[in-house]
């Protein structure tokens, strides 16, 4: 399970890219359930997380995460490597 | 009767064909499946049905495409991300006789054929292949009737035009059946049988890159867009894209940034840049490209190059008067691979279609010019024209302006009517370097006239797209009036 404060550091992210600050992402948020997550806030997204974590992801990784606890469980893999 | 025989031949022992994920269809799989759905539209159909294709892009709705190809059933490709809304207007327009759906193939797959009395429809070389829809101007698709021997025509081009494509290649289906485009992967597949990968690319660019990199794809054909993303300083080098020889880019018009890219990042690859509307088949005037300034650009212009086999292109003034070289026309389009016309649409159809010397052509609406030898350059559109204070402003003109930014890969300028100002100039640019709005107008002070300039500047990570893959100018117009 990631840690609370890469979920609370991760929902920054998404309330920058998406430009909402009532936004709140769980573990289980997907594309469906944020507004305008579209290919071109996916790209920004994405390019944004590695920015906030240091970090790259390969393509491999970024096609198997289906989920924002997919996503978080990879920053937490990655960052304690 | 080509198209038949191309499909026959190539189900009798079909290539290698790999379904969205990569896994590999057998041989065995496709030609069962195949004659299923065959079986199910002879026993469905008469002589002048038409089947709309209502699937999952996957193998089967490729199948079920060919199936109507041989047997002579005229197909209307529809996308199942498509709103209802517009499936029921074309259903108004087109009166299909048969919706093909996932469940209806499923089904036609689990039973056993049933005999059928006839082999195929009645065939001729006029007889519609396909109806492609593409937006309208006043809030309804517009279906373009293309016929057998235009396709076929496309078809026997591409195949003499690329001689250098064979089974051993790997060929990405990256765009919808829905867009001519993916036409060119379907005539490859039956005349030089390449490896045929059924992206799962959903406007993803990261998978995009990843599928490209994974099967090691060699063949391509898609929009410019697509490259100036993947090629951009941000994702270039995340996939391993060596294995590519031959991207065909068409759709749009092709940016210098990206001409530049594809030296600075796909130098191995032969980069062809091709031109021809939905109402022309597919393609009809192309350019390999030489990649190198002299032989491919004018100014900053990407050649389209030189009209293809028995396609007939003008370039005419607003009285369809021929223009001179280096003077700006719109280009007519006539020849083997010209549309019917709009299907029961007898407006926009005599709006765009007309006759000239006895010949029938095609108005697209794109403006261009010719140079010395000969090759097309598109510069904008016909309706790409405001006035904003009394003088005239080009807005593909402003565009290519602020393409030569080093710093821009690409630019979208759109105009919104203002009280005040006649119109509001909104310009949307996508960097690869970071820059502020002021700074970008600062430089655009240096090379635009001041009436020419952009009131609001916009910096996107990408373009929205429409269903085609092309910019989609009335989101970013949308977004103009919401204030997003």
């Amino acid at each position: 399970m990631p840690s609370k404060e890469i979920l609370s550091r991760l929902n920054r992210v998404f309330q920058k890219v998406f430009e909402d600050d009532a936004l709140t992402v769980t573990e289980s948020t997907t594309a469906r359930d944020v507004e305008n997550w579209d290919s071109l806030n996916h790209l920004e997204l994405i390019l944004s997380v590695e920015e906030e974590f240091g970090i790259k992801f390969s393509l491999g990784e970024l096609q198997d995460m289906k989920n924002v606890g997919m996503l978080a469980q990879s920053i937490e893999a990655k960052t304690t490597a | 009767m080509k198209i038949q025989q191309w499909v026959r031949n190539f189900m009798e022992s079909p290539g290698s064909i790999y379904a969205r994920g990569g896994a590999a269809v057998t041989a065995g799989t496709l030609q069962r499946e195949y004659r299923r759905i065959r079986a199910c539209f002879l026993t469905r159909c008469a002589d002048s049905s038409i089947v709309a294709l209502y699937l999952e892009k996957d193998y089967r709705y490729l199948l079920s495409l060919l199936a109507c190809m041989e047997i002579g059933l005229t197909y209307i490709p529809l996308r199942r991300e498509w709103p209802d809304s517009r499936i029921e207007q074309i259903r108004r327009l087109s009166n299909f006789t048969l919706l093909l759906t996932d469940a209806l193939v499923e089904e036609a797959i689990a039973s056993e054929a049933p005999p059928v009395s006839r082999n195929s429809f009645a065939i001729a070389a006029d007889k519609p292949l396909y109806i492609m829809f593409t937006s309208g101007s006043t809030g309804e698709p517009k279906g373009a009737i293309i016929e057998r021997h235009a396709c076929e025509n496309f078809f026997e081009w591409l195949d003499a035009y690329l001689p250098g494509i064979n089974p051993q290649d790997r060929l990405l289906n990256s765009t919808d059946f829905t867009f001519d485009v993916s036409l060119v992967d379907v005539g490859l597949l039956l005349l030089k049988r390449p490896g045929f990968f059924l992206s799962d690319f959903r406007d993803d660019f990261f998978r995009l890159l990843g599928e490209l990199d994974a099967y090691r794809i060699s063949v391509i054909a898609t929009v410019p867009n697509n490259f100036s993303m993947m090629l951009s300083d941000r994702l270039a080098g995340r996939a391993d894209l060596s294995s590519l020889r031959h991207v065909l880019i068409a759709g749009s018009r092709f940016p210098y940034g990206l001409y530049q890219a594809f030296r600075k990042h796909l130098a191995a690859a032969r980069i062809y840049n091709c031109y021809g509307p939905t109402e022309a088949t597919v393609y009809c005037i192309v350019k390999a490209l030489e990649m190198n300034e002299a032989g491919d650009l004018a100014g900053q212009n990407v050649s389209i190059g030189v009209p293809i086999a028995n396609c007939d292109v003008l370039l005419l003034d607003p009285e369809q008067k021929p223009v001179g070289t280096n003077q700006e026309g719109e280009i007519y389009i006539g020849g083997r691979q010209l549309m019917r016309s709009y299907l029961n649409n007898a407006v926009e159809s005599e709006r765009s279609l007309c006759v000239i010397q006895g010949k029938r052509y095609y108005r697209s609406g794109d403006m261009a010019f010719r140079d010395g030898r000969g090759e097309l350059y598109v510069i904008g559109r016909a309706d790409d024209t405001i006035k904003i204070s009394g003088q005239r402003v080009n807005l593909s003109d402003v565009e290519a302006y602020v393409q030569r930014l080093n710093y821009v890969n690409g630019a979208a300028v759109v105009a919104v009517p203002h009280a005040q100002k006649e119109y509001l100039m909104y310009l949307f640019v996508v960097l690869n370097t970071p820059k502020e709005p002021q700074a970008i107008l600062s430089d655009l002070k240096e090379v635009l006239l001041k009436h020419q300039l952009p009131h609001k500047i916009r910096i996107l990570e990408q373009f929205p797209q429409n269903n085609s893959g092309k910019t989609c100018k009335k989101t970013l117009l949308a977004s103009c009036s919401s204030g997003a």
